[in-house]
């Protein structure tokens, strides 16, 4: 996943493969978030019924071999339904972190690299920001602007994206104390250009673990939102709304929730163990091996 | 300061760096003078905490806020302290260059040697005008790395520290500086590859005409390598000149004890000698000379009044209220071999 971006010559791909083969819980990881990608991208060849297809002669059927994940109060196929969800799932993790890290990585650079009053200026307003109750603070953007998938992931990455910033900042002091800063700059190299070149390259391992790690807070977060009722709605398939719309039925019938549920953990938690390997694959020092 | 004929490339008059603290201000220099002419080494020699890196980077504008610099500072005519940091980016490293005291930490970890250079020799050097790839070779070759192309692909940890040295030298030739600023580059390196560096610099200065302003606090370097040796405590220069003059007729109390310092070998005598009491605290400096706590020979006069530098010889200052008590110790015999 995010290891592909940082990784570009081919023959590092060996070298990344050998540094964390040795870490057999980022490959149960790896494992759990390729069958998402791969249930996401082909969906409709590998779902066995169409996940929208009401069947009341089917309805409520426990997990069997007709439907393994059994079905919901309409008839369809709650298997069928996760693996349409995992869509939802993906591309609302890729949005919202593509536009907190968009937003919160030039605001740590330019916080951590110029320091001083812009420094104080802008780690003040992402301040306010993390003042919020984790949940809270989407929850209001939701309202305020209309529920929907699309405005609740907005509201998601505008809860984020202080996060990366405060992070990056941090990273980017320790980085700009290096002697290799003051070389650059002492070879006439222009701010803009060290800290795009020099600084953000030697910051960015702690942002992109932590973005790692995120990747499925947002699904959470995002489903938790659909669950309360202002995140994706109905026709959409996403997990947490599954889970949401089961609410008054799965006490008697659990499969309805615990399908979906599980699809949720799985993915977070596969999602971190990555995210926990990636610190040994974007070291530097393990670069250039052979 | 003296003057022979040609401007210097690079003139530091009256230097004062200042690094305002919570309660009290460090002044880390405090009016010093250097001159680097074109084709000379000079040595800039001290004990740590004495100004010398400082003023380094003083030298290039590198002094961060909310250090504070006054004074002058000319590179190559151009006058370097307040000017905006725009300005300065087209005189550091294609005019003047720097090397850091620590290579490992000097390069950044994250990208080739090979890129790291041709990103600079691109900066400096007009687009189309040089292949930047073969100017990095040609610079690797020069500082007697083997096997440069090879090199070019290899990241910083790959290297020892040594090898880095002379990548970070070899960094700084590639835009064909005419000044090379070099903060104790060879203190981290072991004695062989010190000797290789002090013959690349000689030959470079002798060769191409490149000035050097040599940081270090090992005499020994001094002697082999600079031309004119500056000595400086607690911010200023006590003592200027060229190295055989001041090797061999210290007039500075703080020059020839420094010199007491070195250990000789094939003399018979092994004891170490060390200068007593510390450099000064330089949130507060002492009144009068910045010596006079740690000197045999001060009086009154030195506690309240500080010397201004005053001619000893052609080309020699000392900044002491009585130089030749100083050379009169030194004939006594205090250091063993007589000039």
């Amino acid at each position: 996943m995010s290891s592909v971006a940082v990784l570009p010559q081919p023959g590092r791909w060996r070298i990344a493969w050998h540094l964390v083969s040795g870490n057999p819980l980022f490959v149960a990881g790896l494992v759990v978030v390729l069958l998402v990608i791969f249930c996401a991208l082909f969906a409709p060849w590998v779902a066995p019924f169409e996940p929208h297809a009401i069947n009341f002669a089917d309805k409520l059927v426990p997990p069997g071999l007709a439907h393994p994940f059994g079905t919901d109060d309409l008839g369809r196929d709650i298997l069928s339904r996760v693996i349409f969800g995992a869509r939802t799932s993906l591309i609302i993790g890729i949005t919202v972190l593509a536009v907190a890290l968009v937003v919160g990585i030039p605001i740590g650079l330019m916080a951590g690299y110029y320091g001083g009053r812009l420094d104080t200026i802008l780690m003040r307003v992402t301040d306010v920001f993390l003042a919020f109750p984790p949940l809270l603070l989407p929850i209001a953007i939701t309202a305020a602007l209309g529920a929907g998938l699309f405005n609740a992931m907005l509201a998601l990455a505008v809860s984020w994206f202080p996060w990366y910033a405060r992070i990056l900042r941090g990273a980017v002091l320790r980085v700009c104390g290096e002697r290799y800063i003051d070389a650059a700059r002492a070879m006439g190299v222009r701010d803009l250009w060290i800290m795009i070149r020099h600084a953000l390259p030697n910051a960015t391992t702690p942002v992109l673990v932590q973005a790692s790690m995120d990747f499925g807070y947002t699904i959470l977060a995002a489903a938790s939102l659909s669950f309360i009722g202002i995140g994706a709605r109905p026709p959409t398939i996403e997990w947490g709304l599954m889970v949401a719309l089961s609410r008054s039925k799965f006490l008697d019938f659990w499969w309805i929730a615990a399908f979906p549920g599980a699809a949720i953990f799985m993915t977070v938690l596969a999602v971190n163990l990555i995210g926990d390997g990636l610190r040994d694959v974007l070291d530097p020092r393990y670069r250039g091996r052979t | 300061m003296i003057r022979t004929g040609e401007q210097p490339l690079l003139c530091i008059r009256d230097l004062y760096v200042e690094f305002p603290l919570f309660r009290r201000t460090v002044h880390a220099v405090n009016g010093c003078s250097i001159a680097v002419e074109p084709g000379q080494i000079v040595g800039l020699v001290g004990e740590s905490g004495s100004g010398k890196s400082v003023t380094a980077l003083a030298s290039l504008g590198l002094i961060a806020p909310p250090g504070r610099v006054r004074g002058s500072i000319e590179i190559d005519g151009r006058e370097v302290v307040g000017r905006p940091e725009s300005a300065l980016s087209s005189l550091r490293g294609g005019v003047a260059a720097m090397i850091f005291q620590n290579p490992t930490t000097a390069l950044n970890p994250y990208f080739t040697i090979g890129r790291q250079m041709t990103d600079v020799i691109r900066l400096h050097r007009k687009p189309g005008t040089v292949d930047a790839r073969a100017a990095a070779t040609r610079a690797l070759d020069q500082v007697g790395l083997p096997d440069t192309e090879a090199q070019l692909h290899k990241y910083p940890h790959q290297f020892s520290g040594g090898q880095l040295q002379r990548v970070m030298i070899a960094l700084a030739l590639a835009c064909e500086p005419r000044l090379l600023i070099a903060d104790e580059p060879t203190t981290a390196l072991d004695v062989t590859v010190q000797a290789q560096i002090i013959v690349l610099l000689r030959e470079l200065a002798a060769d191409t005409g490149l000035s050097v302003l040599f940081i270090t606090h090992d005499l020994g370097v001094v002697a082999s390598l600079c031309d004119r040796v500056c000595v400086m405590y607690a911010g200023s220069v006590m003592e200027e000149g060229a190295v055989r003059d001041m090797f061999a007729r210290p007039a500075h109390p703080y020059t020839r004890k420094l010199l007491d310092t070195v250990p000789r070998l094939g003399t018979g005598r092994h004891e170490f000698v060390a200068i007593p009491g510390q450099v000064p605290d330089l949130s507060q400096p002492p009144p009068g000379c910045p010596f006079h706590p740690r000197c045999d020979i001060a009086t009154e006069t030195c506690r309240r009044q500080q010397p201004a530098p005053q001619r000893i010889g052609s080309g020699h200052l000392a900044a002491c209220h009585y130089p030749q008590r100083a050379l009169r110790l030194v004939s006594n015999g205090t250091r063993g071999e007589k000039p």
